[in-house]
């Protein structure tokens, strides 16, 4: 017993290890209450992609604010912008949007690794920017993961109904005069600003991970809005906790360790979910189908 | 109860709530729609009378869905006007009831959930649902007979049941004209009664109902009047006045017998 709670607390004396936790702790529940309208919309590519395309931002920003985090996250933030109107520009001349996501995403990246490529310490700032360094977070940086999450579960919480409405039911949405152009591109916007607050904590690569897998989990494992966005906050939040001593005691890389932690929930949720698991599936084949 | 007289009289519109009784519910001028270079509907013009059920028949690309998404307001048409108790540009009181197929059964809502979606218009911005919408989305659960499963799952329905829980969508939109695409494709034929026995109910709130289908039996029996739809208006009446061989075979270009 004493040496579970001693397992449990001696991180804790670490001051970088509370930040990193905090900070893990925050994404985690950000990107999951967003991650729920990803997964039930169906955007999974845009945000890996939009993951992927604030890199030249954030070079432009760490070249250009001598590495402040505060320029960093301005940058990715143009960026990410940038290249959510761009996508919606793009796809307007006809093309289909996969394929206009497939364009600014390739494009962008390659843009952000030759920006990043022409200082001298290439490979040792980019494995930064591409996994993340949560434990390097520090007490501003939390300010502003703190302050700008906050804001994006508030604004959430504001359009709640109308992004319920939009995603369910776009017709119905556009017949009752909701502003979907305006939505749309409000949650965009609040897909960039969570994937700039999540940069530290997990990278631009495995970005996409925290922003589908814990609200695909959850929806495995109810039928309600609310709850899907209360158990994938839960499962992000709890992941990060625990990726985090994983790291801490396997010296594993934090930002896959969250991921790993964040993966396997999802394949637990998959094969025992008691509605739509695996395990469920195959009992009930087996009672509704005895000729076989 | 409350709901049941008012409904025509609440949703005229942000700024008609009194309108011309003696207006048409819904009026097409001379209305066409163009794709690009393709046209989808030309110099289309019909009046409906408040509470008339007309059946929309017309072969796979006739326009059916697009003159729809015109009335509802979902596609601008390239020309012409339409007026909704006579005036030009309102179509709040409008409901959509959407294709089956076009729906997620999978979305994460419950019956209750998706009717109360149709109260979001008329909360607007930053409200939360009100005693009264929940009261509102109650009653028209219960007109569809729905009010026992209010707790499922929409994917745990059958096709009939989902397609009543949108019809109690469109009557918690407090709607006058209610636009259905093919609510009874792929129903049974007690499934079909059920909702027809919603329609008649629709039907004494002088709720206006206009429904694509493909079964002209159906129509000819359960229906005020029909439109003819083929891009343009081939014709509209009564079945003993539209269902000649002469119409129809103009309606589906010569292919039914």
């Amino acid at each position: 017993m004493a040496d579970i709670l001693n397992w449990l607390t001696e991180p804790l004396g670490y001051a970088f290890m509370v930040r990193g936790l905090t900070a893990a702790v925050i994404v985690g529940v950000v990107c999951s209450v967003l991650g729920t309208y990803i997964v039930l919309r169906g955007m999974a590519f845009l945000g890996d992609a939009l993951a992927h395309a604030i890199l030249p931002g954030v070079a432009m920003g760490y070249l250009w604010g001598g590495g402040s985090q505060f320029w960093v996250s301005m940058g990715a933030l143009v960026a990410g912008i940038f290249t959510a109107f761009a996508v919606g520009t793009i796809s307007k001349s006809g093309l289909k949007e996969d394929t206009a996501i497939g364009v600014m995403f390739a494009g962008m990246f390659a843009l952000g690794i030759a920006m990043i490529s022409s200082v001298r310490s290439y490979t040792v700032d980019l494995t930064h920017f591409l996994f993340g360094n949560v434990l390097g977070v520090s007490n501003s940086d939390l300010w502003l993961i703190g302050i700008s999450g906050g804001l994006v579960l508030l604004t959430v919480l504001v359009f709640y109904k109308e992004f319920m409405v939009m995603s369910f039911d776009p017709l119905l949405a556009t017949t009752m005069r909701l502003p979907t152009t305006f939505l749309h591109y409000l949650l965009l916007l609040l897909i960039a600003v969570t994937i700039v607050l999540s940069l530290q904590t997990v990278g631009i690569a495995l970005m996409s991970a925290m922003l589908v897998t814990p609200a695909a989990t959850a929806y495995l494992l109810t039928h309600r809005l609310p709850v899907m966005m209360a158990l994938a906050a839960t499962i992000g939040a709890l992941s990060g906790v625990l990726g985090l001593y994983l790291s801490f005691y396997m010296n594993i890389a934090s930002g896959p360790a969250i991921v790993l932690v964040c993966t396997t929930a999802f394949l637990l949720a998959f094969i025992f979910s008691p509605s739509q698991g695996v395990v469920r599936r195959l009992i009930v084949n087996n009672r509704t189908d005895p000729t076989c | 109860m409350e709901l049941i007289q008012p409904l025509a009289t609440i949703s005229a519109g942000p700024a008609t709530n009194k309108y011309d009784a003696r207006q048409p519910i819904l009026r097409l001028d001379n209305i066409s729609v163009r794709f690009q270079d393709t046209p989808a509907l030309n110099n289309i013009s019909f009046e409906l009378q408040p509470g008339e059920r007309v059946a929309v028949i017309g072969p796979n690309g006739a326009g059916k869905s697009t003159l729809f998404n015109a009335i509802s307001g979902l596609k601008r048409p390239t020309q012409g006007q339409i007026y909704i108790h006579g005036r030009a540009g309102e179509q709040v009181c409008i409901a959509y009831v959407p294709q089956r197929n076009r729906v997620d059964w999978q979305f994460p809502v419950n019956v209750s959930d998706v009717v109360m979606m149709g109260r979001v218009g008329r909360l607007g911005l930053f409200r939360r649902p009100k005693r009264k919408d929940r009261q509102i989305v109650e009653e028209a659960l219960a007109l569809v007979d729905m009010a026992d499963l209010s707790k499922r799952q929409i994917g745990e329905l059958s096709g009939g049941q989902q397609q009543r829980v949108f019809i109690a969508r469109a009557l918690a939109q407090e709607a006058e004209l209610m636009l259905m695409d093919e609510p009874l494709t792929g129903l049974d034929v007690k499934s079909q009664e059920s909702i027809f026995a919603i329609l008649d109910k629709l039907r004494h709130r002088q709720v206006t109902t206009m429904i694509a289908t493909h079964d002209l039996n159906v129509a000819a029996e359960r229906f005020d009047r029909i439109l003819l739809l083929n891009q343009r208006v081939v014709g509209f009446g009564r079945a003993k006045e539209v269902f000649t061989s002469d119409l129809l075979s103009r309606t589906y270009n010569g292919s039914l017998r």
